[in-house]
């Protein structure tokens, strides 16, 4: 047990990258009563576009994470429109921008020549603007609907598959790797038998800090208010004026930023990012969630450094391939015992 | 049409089986219950028949079995202990009890040679699972002798279904998905049956999980990873939920329809998200849409398609 100091670093980083992704993932849950499963699949993206940034582009680092989480944001908000917005209302520009993505999936994955693909996926592309513009302004609905409660997961479980297959596609299969010098590697000492690399601190101190923006945003801004106005009730916002479907984008949008950064620290952290990444950190996610109480941000924070810290610790002292068993142990005893979380408000969620 | 039969008899062999399994989902969701443990209970059925047949020598009979009897008394505990759950919450633990039967499949030799005298003993063989024999079929009355056992427990499972449908039981469980309250106010001992509804569908999966044993023939861990219970979800959400032509129509379109569409075989996965999107969205009875049944039924008189809660449950769903 002599590197139990060194264990508990390494929980403390793992748990604020995972506090990141979940805090997203309780955010939307909070305002909406959804669980997006695709926010996995925003995560492993985060972290490919900043892979793009560097390798591609040869941006700085620095640069590329902000960058990263922006892209990440907008993915989610596009994901809100074409997977849960329709569920919500139905609107004539909603059609529009399913048929431009489906012209889009069309010219990024079939076998064309070059110059058709780029005018296939630019077209769909366009479209998709489009619809997406029309969707915003549109003002009265072509049906209002109440969907089964089930039926937003199984959408977004059909949107985590079509953006791993996406990745697969333009990344492949295999493990890609951010260039070998990007970062400095001498690692810095804390105690006599306690290290972390510069990268592990900046995974901490950047957690750190978007979990402090996130509560500064939450609480303290006209737009946190109107996020919590809507999380308590919908219907009451509306009356009051509040843009419902703008607050509802900005909360996709926060979501998706959270997760991106996440996953462009944590594919920075192990130098490993894959298309199916995303797959671990959401059944951890989930299981940080529902430990922290659904929709409590703080909650999940909190049960994000417990998970990342079991994690961490099964890896070291017991075996490696158990380690997602033993979250699970914790998940599904958590369901059991308190199912509103262990840190959440008591709230008959049991039949 | 025998030679049609033969040249396509693993695509045959798979639509039959992803049709149990697409009806063992079926049969939780018509009550109402989001359970993900399919997978899970699908890869149970398969190591048993895999360790009965390749280990122990055994017939496949009793593989099956005993695959069956493994999957109601696992289903019996595990059900009592999840069922209280709503929803999303149900949906999670299912998935975990999905997990672990993978890690425990995926690490099960580890347990196994702690308390074996043997310390190099196999049984589950790690990622690298299970790989059964091959031996030739025989054909019988033009079907290999493969393909019978499961086009008989198909057509069993469908009886099943199609007797529950119209029951009393059957209308319980539909009333349990419309309104669980106003079920148990009406004396519906709500628990009991969403045990009985979970109980029939792991014990379908299992079975479905045995039969496809001898079928693919190696059996791993990654046969039954979160995404193959997604294809499970996949039959019944493009089918429909509310009545069990659905999830037949459903298997037979997605097994067969990468097949037929050799183009799409490379994007599977996208054009399965696809579908199951789009017809949650636009499409949410799913093909077998009780209006259409019901329009059906005029036209045909078809007095066995849909007797007696179709178009209620439409109702139910708007």
């Amino acid at each position: 047990m002599t590197d139990l100091p060194q264990q508990l670093i390494n929980g403390l980083w793992q748990g604020a990258a995972l506090a990141l992704f979940a805090m997203g993932y309780t955010l939307v849950f909070g305002v909406l009563d959804i669980i997006n499963l695709a926010q996995g699949a925003t995560f492993m993206w985060g972290a490919f576009f900043a892979f793009l940034c560097v390798t591609k582009l040869n941006w700085p680092l620095w640069y590329s994470i902000p960058v990263a989480m922006v892209g990440a944001g907008f993915l989610a908000v596009l994901l809100d429109r074409l997977a849960f917005k329709p569920l919500r209302s139905l609107t004539s520009g909603g059609l529009v921008l399913w048929a431009g993505f489906i012209l889009l999936l069309l010219g990024m994955v079939g076998h064309w020549d070059y110059s058709v693909k780029i005018g296939i996926t630019l077209a769909g592309a366009s479209i998709m603007l489009v619809g997406f513009v029309l969707d915003y302004r549109s003002i009265r609905p072509l049906r209002i609907r109440e969907v089964p409660h089930l039926a937003p997961m199984i959408s977004s479980i059909g949107a985590t598959f079509i953006l791993v297959s996406l990745a697969i596609n333009e990344f492949g299969a295999q493990v890609s790797r951010f260039p070998a010098n990007l970062f400095p590697v001498k690692p810095y000492q804390i105690t006599a038998d306690a290290v972390i690399s510069p990268i592990q601190a900046l995974v901490l101190g950047l957690s750190l800090t978007l979990m402090l923006v996130l509560s500064l945003l939450i609480n303290k801004t006209q737009m946190g208010r109107a996020i919590r106005a809507i999380a308590w009730s919908e219907k009451t916002s509306r009356l009051l004026g509040i843009n419902v479907d703008y607050v509802i984008a900005q909360t996709f949008f926060i979501s998706g930023a959270l997760a991106g950064a996440a996953g462009v620290l944590l594919g920075l952290a192990f130098n490993r990012l894959e298309p199916t990444m995303g797959n671990e950190v959401e059944l951890a996610g989930l299981t940080v969630i529902i430990v922290g109480g659904m929709g409590s941000i703080g909650g999940a924070a909190m049960a994000a450094f417990l998970v990342g810290m079991i994690r961490v610790l099964s890896v070291a002292y017991i075996d490696s391939s158990f380690r997602d068993a033993f979250v699970f142990a914790l998940l599904i005893l958590v369901l059991l015992v308190r199912p509103s979380g262990i840190f959440g408000r008591s709230k008959a969620v049991r039949a | 049409m025998p030679e049609f039969v033969t040249n396509n008899i693993s695509t045959i062999n798979f639509v039959l089986i992803n049709i149990a399994l697409g009806l063992s989902i079926y049969i939780t969701l018509a009550t109402g219950l989001l359970s993900l443990s399919n997978a899970g209970f699908m890869a149970i059925g398969a190591y048993t028949v895999a360790i009965i047949l390749a280990e122990a020598h055994m017939p496949f009979a009793l593989g099956f079995v005993l695959a069956i009897v493994l999957g109601v008394a696992l289903a019996i505990p595990i059900g009592m202990l999840v069922l209280g759950l709503r929803d999303i919450y149900l949906a999670i633990a299912t998935l975990g009890f999905g997990e672990i039967v993978r890690i425990i499949a995926l690490n099960g030799d580890k347990v196994v040679r702690l308390f074996s005298e043997n310390k190099d003993i196999t049984v589950f063989n790690g990622a690298e699972g299970i790989t059964l024999t091959y031996t030739t079929p025989k054909l019988l009355l033009g079907l290999p002798d493969t393909t019978w056992p499961i086009l008989i427990y198909v057509m069993v499972v469908i009886y099943l279904l199609a007797t529950l449908h119209n029951s009393r039981y059957g209308r319980i469980l539909a009333s349990i998905r419309q309104d669980e309250t106003a079920a148990s106010t009406l004396g519906v001992n709500v628990v009991r049956y969403k045990l009985l509804a979970f109980v029939l569908g792991s014990a379908i999966a299992a079975g479905a999980g045995a039969l496809s044993a001898p079928i693919v023939r190696v059996i791993d861990p990654h046969n039954y990873v979160f995404s193959r219970g997604v294809d499970i979800l996949a039959y019944a959400v493009l089918g429909g939920m509310t009545h069990w032509v659905g999830p037949i129509l459903g298997a037979t379109v997605l097994t067969s329809l990468p097949e037929t569409l050799r183009f799409l075989k490379d994007q599977r996965d996208i054009v399965n998200g696809l579908i199951i999107m789009l017809s949650i969205i636009y499409l949410p009875f799913g093909l077998a849409d009780p209006r259409i049944m019901v329009l059906l039924r005029k036209i045909f008189a078809f007095q066995w398609l849909s007797r007696s809660h179709t178009h209620k449950s439409a109702k139910d769903l708007e």
